[in-house]
């Protein structure tokens, strides 16, 4: 018996001895204690690689999130087309809640590294620098929320515990002044733009964050918080000190050569971008890249096949061409986004960004043959160069001819005689009837005066964007997917940085100084394929005003995702969507009417709604202390 | 004090009995000699030669054993000398020797020894003595349903064991739980087989009719010695050891056929066309008629039209893809042995064609048991066995890719434009669409044609059990016992997965302008997976009564198990078609993809003891604790302690209840509480997880892509066990000598701290599929009754009628979530995913969420304007989206009253959890006939019928598809039905979604009440098979599912199909840019088995039918 208790008391004993720890190490997972600086950078790219989300510049904030604006619209769109761009999503929406997701991923994969690297052994400058990228990188996926959501929760620690999760929204003011805040401290941090820093590629180019990329990106912050809904107009004077100091650097300028002859000198950086080209030696106008890689250097996988690094930039938004097969030579388009008609007639006659921006013509085989929408032929007459664009009217008629370069040598009037392609799957040149007489002085044709419209020609709506496009494409895959491409995204560049400063300074001094005059004609004379640094007298202004400085933006920037976001500041959302309406009822084809009208009519049933996005319900159901914005 | 007190009672009876052999061993020796020689044969009842029987000369030392074949020899002093031969079990007999020298003896059975045993934790009990609710399937009755494993017998034999089958698909395990389940994900109960506990039981490892006896243990109490895994219940299985006696050999066979018990009606050619040239007017305007489907149906130079296809056949694709199948089973058990040695060896195959195309099931297993004496003191064990399980055929996937959903939705007729639907692998108008680029480059889901599908779909599930039991015991002190054993239990997954060209997840098919429909082409997919489990046991047992009065039992061990797991899988893709005609070895000339190789493992310490301690009889206390550390939890949290108290009164043993008890034969009072634990969360789910895998979330810094890191899963420092504090209080009766027996039980479970894994709000920023947490979630109560009564009938010389009867009602209630959260939502797997269960706080663990149907938008509601459009009227509540309401629309109640349908109209629309379940047996049987009837009904649950949101909602949720018959009856302009609602072009969803809704329109009552077995067999007269050498033969006739009782318009009202996507239908590493797949990303996590969702419960959509079975037996004994 004693031995019995003797037994029972050692077990006992045993027992409550053996509280002891009992852990397992886990096979085959990440810790999340950092000790060495390739598990940070591993993080620092694991922060970045949200950029290349569909939300993001995948396709989200240049298309389906923020193509809602004046200048294009979704072709094919009907009554059951739900897209956030047609302001008819609800607090469902997947990918108003997957854009608010990705971007919080994002900041805590930043809040990680910006809690620990301190404590990780490296050396400095490279410690600096990559906690520098971190903390823009933050800021700047707060700024994509707060510019999107209003006011949102400011997360600026690492999911520690179950209290952090659940945390209130914060006035987008505060937010703002924590991104402007957060973005300065990274400036000092990062190097310039183009310093070798071998550790993270051959050097930083616009697809790595630079001293460049943040003044860049704090100049559209302070815009963005001077005007609506905070109207901080303190902070245009904020803007113009970074767009200046950026400019002042010296490191960048417009591109001012043509990288494909026959292209403007302003479509080489869309060039570029199409072809992953970062080593252009006379590229110093992109400044901050979404980069995307067809091929991946680890695995060899090239695009489409599981590879996540590709987006659909060339064919969702691109130029038409039906060929989608594995070895299509231009690569499939079925092009979506198609030009408003306000857009096309923006521009001046000599603008040579409307024909890059806007695609001129369209391809209908697998051939490389190029089928222009709307010619005009201008045949004998002794001369050359003359080139001249025609405008439509709703049946297709048209309406006038603008002579866009009146060409040399011209001794009598050339034949002027029109030919179109549309869309629709057929060869056949559409449109007949129309008859013109070229006026010639001086050896230039001066006039082209349409004596008789005719009817059925393609109008402007036919024209998809042809920013970027993939015939440009490089390093293509040997199955070639249709809506894939590797094109980086210009985030934000050197036009945009000029534009923003001459902004700022009329909205500082009340009109604008002579640099801002300047900022403002060199962004004008590259337009008009000139040298931009060198003064031209029939390009220049002598001044601006708002109106003008909305104009230009809207020629230089169209399709690149911050139309929607400028209307927005501006306070003239409204009267643009307003002018949509008023634009196609006049002038587009009854075809075209709905899908070109369907986002500007659903949008001014509740502008003041429909300016933010709402708070995705899946979010407001997990965190109780979620408010909704106002109309949702 | 006590120690010594105990001490000199035991010395002294050590005296006693020294004392009294003493006395008998000289009055023996003083006995006359004349010395018989007797011999002779025991045999038992049943004519069978009992070996191993004591055969003494009373009242001396000489004593004899028979042999193997009965006969004992045995030389008596004297003509008075008596001859007592006893064996356990059976009633000791005396026979006088008188003048025979042969005397032959026939042992009965002692009914007093035959008292109900049950098995409970660690050791075994008299019913009569258990203080806890131990639930006793009667296996025997089990064994007679033709089916592969037990969880399919299993429903309805025990009180408050609730079991559901998924669907009919074979090797499909069911999710049984006990008394209602926690809000845990997990609700599958502990398996203990032969005292080794499994925490990922595979049922199709254990063959039904290896199992000696199964329990169940169901009150904490019970439980408590299993400490932190009890928490959903424990089954304890043991598997059939040889008895000693001469070797017995048993085979049994049988054969049967399996039928589908039920088809949905769809819409036949008439009716199809009749819907696409509606879906064509639909979708024209007065300015554009559409005729997409006009041109496939009509030729009207031909004069064919509409009505044409009232006299075409068309086809019936549950016709052609669902077959009789057939199941068949062959078995043989050798069994034998001595008192010292007893073995078994026994080895089964089952095969069985299911009743869709190219599925099925084929089980092979074989299990070796010994168990040797060593000597008085040591005694040694072993139990091998090992199973071999091959599934294979289509899984009939919620909402894409299944063929289930294929027989239902395929075109059912050709059209005009020579197309053979029959034989060709597309529906050529959906490829139409694809050519024309209405379709995205996926194709559709379903628009391969299912018979092609089903015949090239390469889908294998291969499961190798292997499992190993040693022990060995030493007694000691004559009443302890110090058993030692060791397990060592392996399961090996091997899943294969090969899409040729024909089926819709490998087909090549480019469409006009080039797009590829599938950018993984042929492919195929290996996994491997090893679970391995060793455990240790120390077990010291002692058990005595003192002074006959007091009884005690008392067991106290040491435990130790460690789990590993380790898996490996690729898939390999754009297999050249060249080599696809060598299946899964044609994966060789594919590319690799997705490499994955993960393991896992976890371990428990516990230490654990009971004491039973009886008094005279009557009053029974058990105290039980265990102690549990588990690594699935940090530091600090680890350990736990689970106690529990029970006691029991028979109160049939006192004196006052002598007047009643030839009335009252049994009574018994009994009251447990204790508390019990649950783990079942994954091995480190308390880790936050960072995910580096290649491609997944790297960044090309200047066109060099580096490989990324993303938090991926955020861990919880502070998960800790999910604890169950359980009250039960029961009263057993017995009546007429216990011809009638009644129990009934109430409980009251309440679980804190259950584990979950909870969403968190996207700004914590973590990676994986639903952004969750494991964390202990909240309070839940489970209370309920428990009423089982079983009674002899009538019992005549050559009839005898038993019945059982159970009845279980649970009801669960959610007390608390924690962090003030209200409630948790489900999403549903169709399209959208949309919420379709809620858990909320006051409430059940589940009710189905959505909104109440209010019948269809009519002519009425609107006003309509001159330009011939529908306004509604106004106070007529609207979805308040930008697209109108028309008439014909679905109506949803404004249950807030503001005019809008929106999300803040959802609201509780029922229950998946039955209020009560039960089951109800009767045995019949007369001469050598038996014959066992057996119901089972679930009452009160609601069943969420998906499927009538793709086949009965609205036609253009996809076109091309075919409709439940039901159909036919949607709202039209000349049939305001309000019902169903108007087909439409393009599917907008319900409630101004763009995605179906659910809602009360189809969620079902789905109480049923099913005969489920019928078994009728004969035993052949033993006259007859004594000569043939024959012990016994046995011919079964068995039915399962023979007709079910429901108002559930479903095919089949005992359904729970709720699966996370088709994991080979969702493209690996997504095709889309930016998206992430769960099952493709290779962040899988080793979570414990179950692909039941307690939370999302009472979900059809597109289940396996549910076969009816006949088979025909034959079980001889040799």
């Amino acid at each position: 018996m004693k031995k019995l208790a003797c037994i029972i008391l050692t077990i006992i004993t045993f027992s409550s001895a053996c509280k002891k720890d009992i852990s397992l190490d886990p096979f085959f997972f990440e810790p999340t204690t950092y000790a060495t600086e390739p598990q940070l950078l591993a993080q620092l790219a694991g922060t970045y690689s949200l950029l290349n989300t569909d939300q993001l510049y995948a396709q989200g904030l240049w298309g389906y999130l923020e193509a809602g604006a004046d200048e294009c619209f979704r072709n094919g769109t009907n009554a059951t087309t739900f897209q956030p761009e047609l302001y008819n999503a609800d607090v469902n929406t997947t990918n108003i809640a997957e854009y608010w997701r990705q971007l919080y991923r994002g900041i805590e994969r930043a809040n990680i590294i910006v809690d620990v690297i301190d404590k990780v052994e490296m050396d400095s400058t490279k410690k600096a620098n990559m906690k520098g990228q971190a903390i823009f990188l933050r800021a700047f996926y707060y700024y994509l929320l707060a510019s999107r959501y209003g006011d949102v929760p400011l997360k600026t620690l690492p999911t520690t515990s179950v209290t952090n999760f659940n945390l209130p929204r914060t006035p987008v003011k505060e937010v703002y002044n924590f991104i402007i805040a957060e973005m300065t401290k990274a400036e000092a941090m990062v190097p310039p733009i183009n310093r070798p820093q071998a550790w993270q590629a051959a050097q930083a180019t616009p697809t790595v964050v630079n001293q460049s990329a943040i003044q860049a990106i704090l100049a559209r912050v302070c815009l963005a918080m001077a005007g609506n809904p905070v109207n901080d107009v303190s902070k245009y004077q904020l803007a113009l000190t970074w767009a200046q100091k950026l400019i002042a650097t010296n490191l960048h300028a417009l591109n001012s050569t043509p990288l494909v002859s026959g292209t403007p000198a302003y479509a080489r950086l869309f060039i570029n971008n199409m072809q992953n080209n970062i080593n252009d030696p006379n590229v110093t106008e992109g400044i901050w890249d979404a980069a995307f890689l067809s091929k991946s250097n680890v695995t060899g996988a090239f695009a489409g096949t599981g590879f996540p690094v590709t987006q659909t930039l060339g064919a969702i938004m691109g130029l038409y061409c039906p060929d989608g097969t594995a070895t299509s030579i231009i690569g499939f388009s079925n092009g979506t986004y198609r030009t408003h008609n306000r857009l096309y007639r923006l521009y001046a006659p000599g603008d040579l960004r409307r024909d890059w921006a806007i695609a001129p013509y369209l391809y209908k085989n697998a051939t490389t043959t190029r089928f222009f929408t709307l010619t005009v032929n201008i045949t004998g007459g002794g001369g050359t160069g003359a080139t001249a664009t025609a405008y439509t009217s709703a049946s297709g008629a048209i309406t006038s001819v603008v002579v866009d370069n009146g060409g040399t040598g011209y001794t009598s009037a050339p034949t002027i005689t029109f030919s179109g392609f549309a869309t629709n799957n057929t060869t056949t040149n559409v449109g007949s009837g129309a008859t013109a007489v070229a006026v010639v002085s001086g050896g230039r044709i001066t006039a082209i005066n349409v004596s008789a419209g005719g009817s059925g020609y393609p109008t402007a709506y036919e024209r998809p964007v042809g920013k970027w496009r993939r015939e440009y494409e490089l390093n293509i895959p040997s199955v070639r997917l249709q809506n894939n491409t590797s094109c980086n995204f210009p985030i934000v560049r050197y036009a945009d940085v000029l534009l923003m400063a001459a902004e700022a300074d009329l909205r500082v001094n009340g009109s604008p100084s002579a640099v801002a005059v300047e900022y403002f004609n060199q962004v004008r004379r590259r337009a008009f394929g000139l040298n931009p640094t060198t003064p031209s007298a029939t390009v220049d202004v002598t001044t601006f005003t708002m109106q003008d400085l909305m104009d230009e933006r809207s020629r230089e920037f169209c399709f690149e995702g911050v139309r929607r976001q400028d209307l927005i500041r501006w306070g003239t959302m409204p009267q643009a969507m307003q002018a949509v309406l008023n634009d196609v009822a006049a002038n587009a084809p009854a075809s075209y009417n709905f899908a070109s009208t369907f986002a500007a009519s659903n949008f001014l049933t509740n502008p003041s709604k429909f300016t933010l996005f709402p708070i995705p319900a899946l979010e407001i159901a997990a965190n109780s202390a979620l408010s909704q914005n106002l109309g949702w | 004090m006590l120690s010594q007190q105990l001490h000199s009672i035991y010395s002294n009876k050590i005296f006693r009995t020294s004392f009294v052999l003493m006395l008998c061993f000289i009055t023996s020796f003083l006995q006359a000699q004349t010395n018989i020689t007797i011999t002779g044969v025991v045999t038992d009842g049943n004519g069978i030669a009992m070996e191993g029987v004591s055969v003494k000369i009373k009242g001396t030392t000489k004593a004899s054993v028979t042999s193997v074949d009965g006969k004992y020899k045995i030389v008596a002093p004297s003509k008075q000398s008596i001859l007592q031969f006893s064996y356990v079990g059976f009633l000791t007999q005396e026979r006088g020797i008188g003048a025979k020298p042969i005397i032959d003896v026939v042992l009965r059975i002692d009914p007093a020894q035959q008292e109900e045993v049950v098995v409970v934790g660690y050791g075994t009990k008299k019913r009569k003595e258990l203080t806890g609710t131990v639930g006793k399937a009667n296996i025997e009755e089990m064994q007679l349903a033709p089916v592969n494993s037990f969880d399919q017998a299993l429903a309805g034999r025990v009180a408050g064991v609730v079991v559901t089958q998924s669907d009919g698909q074979p090797g499909g395990a069911a999710s049984i739980v006990i008394r209602g389940s926690s809000v845990s994900q997990e609700a599958s109960p502990l398996y203990v087989i032969d005292g080794f506990a499994v925490e990922n039981m595979d049922v199709n490892s254990i063959n039904q009719n290896d199992i000696e006896s199964f329990e169940i243990l169901k009150d904490a109490a019970s439980i408590a010695i299993y400490g932190s895994r009890g928490a959903n219940g424990v089954i304890l299985i043991t598997t059939k050891k040889g008895k000693s006696g001469p070797p017995r050999l048993t085979y049994a066979s049988s054969y049967g056929i399996q039928k589908d018990i039920n088809r949905v009606k769809m819409m036949n050619p008439y009716e199809f066309v009749k819907l696409q040239l509606e879906l064509d007017s639909i979708a024209s305007t007065p300015t554009n008629i559409n005729r997409r489907f006009a041109q496939v149906y009509l030729d009207p130079a031909k004069g064919i039209d509409l009505n044409y296809y009232k006299t075409v056949p068309g086809y019936d694709w549950q016709d052609l893809l669902l077959q009789t199948g057939s199941i068949q089973t062959h078995s043989l058990n050798l069994s034998g042995g001595n008192t010292d040695t007893k073995y078994t060896v026994s080895g089964s195959l089952f095969d069985q064609k299911g009743v869709i195309l190219n599925s099925g099931l084929r089980k092979y297993d074989g299990r070796f048991s010994l168990s040797q004496k060593i000597s008085s003191h040591f005694s040694t064990g072993v139990i091998a066995s090992y199973s071999n399980t091959r599934t294979f055929g289509t899984v009939p996937a919620s909402g894409s890719g299944g063929v289930v959903q294929g027989m239902w939705q395929y075109r059912p007729v050709n059209g005009v434009r020579n197309q053979d639907v029959l034989n060709s692998l597309f529906d050529s108008t959906a490829l139409e669409d694809f050519f024309n680029g209405n379709a995205t480059a996926n194709l559709g889901d379903n628009l391969i044609n299912p018979l092609v599908q089903a015949q090239n779909e390469h889908r294998v599930n291969i499961t190798n059990t292997a499992n190993l039991n040693l022990f060995v015991e030493y007694t000691f002190w004559k009443k302890f016992k110090f058993r030692v054993s060791g397990s060592y239990n392996a399961t090996n997954l091997k899943l294969e997965q090969f899409y040729n060209s024909e089926t819709q997840q490998g087909l090549l098919f480019r469409n006009q302008s080039g797009a590829i429909a599938n950018v993984n082409g042929i492919n195929g997919f290996l996994n491997n997976t090893l679970n391995e489990n060793y455990t240790t046991s120390n077990v010291l047992s002692y058990k005595t009564r003192l002074k006959s009065i007091h009884s005690f039992d008392v067991v106290a061990g040491f435990e130790y198990q460690y789990g590993k797991s380790k898996s490996s899988s690729f898939r390999s893709i754009n297999i050249p078609q060249a080599t696809e005609y060598l299946g899964i070895y044609s994966m060789n000339s594919g590319t690799a993809t997705l490499p994955l190789v993960s393991a896992t493992h976890n371990q428990l310490y516990s230490f654990f003891g009971r004491f039973d301690y009886g008094l005279s009889d009557k009053y029974y206390l058990t105290l039980t604790g265990r102690t549990d550390g588990s690594s699935k939890f940090s530091v600090g949290k680890q350990w736990g302690f689970f106690p529990s108290i029970a006691g029991a009164w028979v109160v049939s043993k006192e004196q006052f209840m002598n007047k009643v008890s030839n009335i009252i034969s049994f009574a018994k009072l009994r009251a447990s509480y204790g508390s019990v634990g649950n783990n079942r969360v994954g091995d480190f789910s308390y880790l936050s997880q960072f995910g580096s895998l290649q491609n997944a979330a790297g960044y090309a810094w200047a066109n060099t892509y580096a490989p990324g890191v993303q938090p991926f899963f955020y861990g919880n420092n502070d998960l800790t066990w999910e604890t169950t504090t359980g009250l039960d209080l029961g009263v057993e009766l017995g009546f007429l000598k216990d011809k009638l027996t009644f129990e009934a039980v109430y409980y009251e479970k309440k679980t804190k701290d259950f584990l979950l894994g909870v969403r968190l709000p996207y700004i914590a920023g973590y990676g994986n599929g639903l952004n969750t947490q494991y964390q202990n979630t909240g309070r839940v109560t489970n209370s309920g009754l428990e009423f089982t009564v079983s009674s002899v009938n009538l019992t005549t010389k050559n009839f005898k009628w038993t019945t059982s009867f159970n009845i279980s009602f649970n009801k669960s209630n959610i007390d608390e979530f924690y962090q003030g959260v209200e409630s948790i939502q489900t999403n549903w797997a169709l399209t959208g995913a949309a919420p379709a269960w809620i858990a909320k706080v006051g409430g059940p663990i589940s009710q189905f969420y959505g909104y109440q149907w209010g019948g269809v938008y009519q002519y009425s509601d609107f006003d309509k304007l001159a330009n011939g459009t529908y306004v509604l009227k106004p106070g007529v509540p609207t979805y308040g989206t930008t697209t109108p309401v028309q008439p014909g629309d679905p109506k949803y109640v404004d249950i807030t009253g503001d005019g809008v349908v929106n999300a803040n109209d959802q609201t509780t629309l029922g229950s998946p959890l039955p209020i009560h379940t039960g089951g109800f047996s009767n045995n019949f049987s007369y001469k050598n006939f038996s014959l066992n009837v057996f119901f089972q009904w679930s009452y009160g649950n609601e069943v969420l019928n998906a499927n009538r949101i793709v086949f009965e909602s609205n036609g253009g949720y996809q076109l091309n598809f075919n409709q439940f018959a039901t159909y036919a009856n949607r709202w039209t302009p000349t049939n305001p039905t309000n019902d169903i609602p108007r087909a439409r072009y393009n599917n907008r969803g319900d409630a101004g979604s763009t995605n179906p809704r659910p809602s009360s329109r189809v969620i079902e009552d789905a109480s049923f009440l099913r005969l489920k077995t019928l078994a009728l067999s004969y035993t052949l007269p033993n006259a007859l098979l004594k000569r043939m050498k024959i012990r016994s033969v046995r011919l079964n006739l068995a039915a399962q599912n023979i007709f079910t009782i429901t108002k559930y318009t479903g095919i089949d009202p005992e359904v729970s199909t709720f699966r996370t996507n088709n994991p080979a239908n969702s493209p690996v590493g997504g095709t889309n840019v930016g998206s992430t797949t769960v099952g493709g990303s290779g962040y899988t996590f080793i979570q414990p088995s179950s692909g039941y969702a307690v939370l999302a419960g009472g979900y059809d959509s597109t289940p396996y039918p549910r076969a009816f079975t006949l088979t025909f037996g034959l079980n001889v004994t040799f």
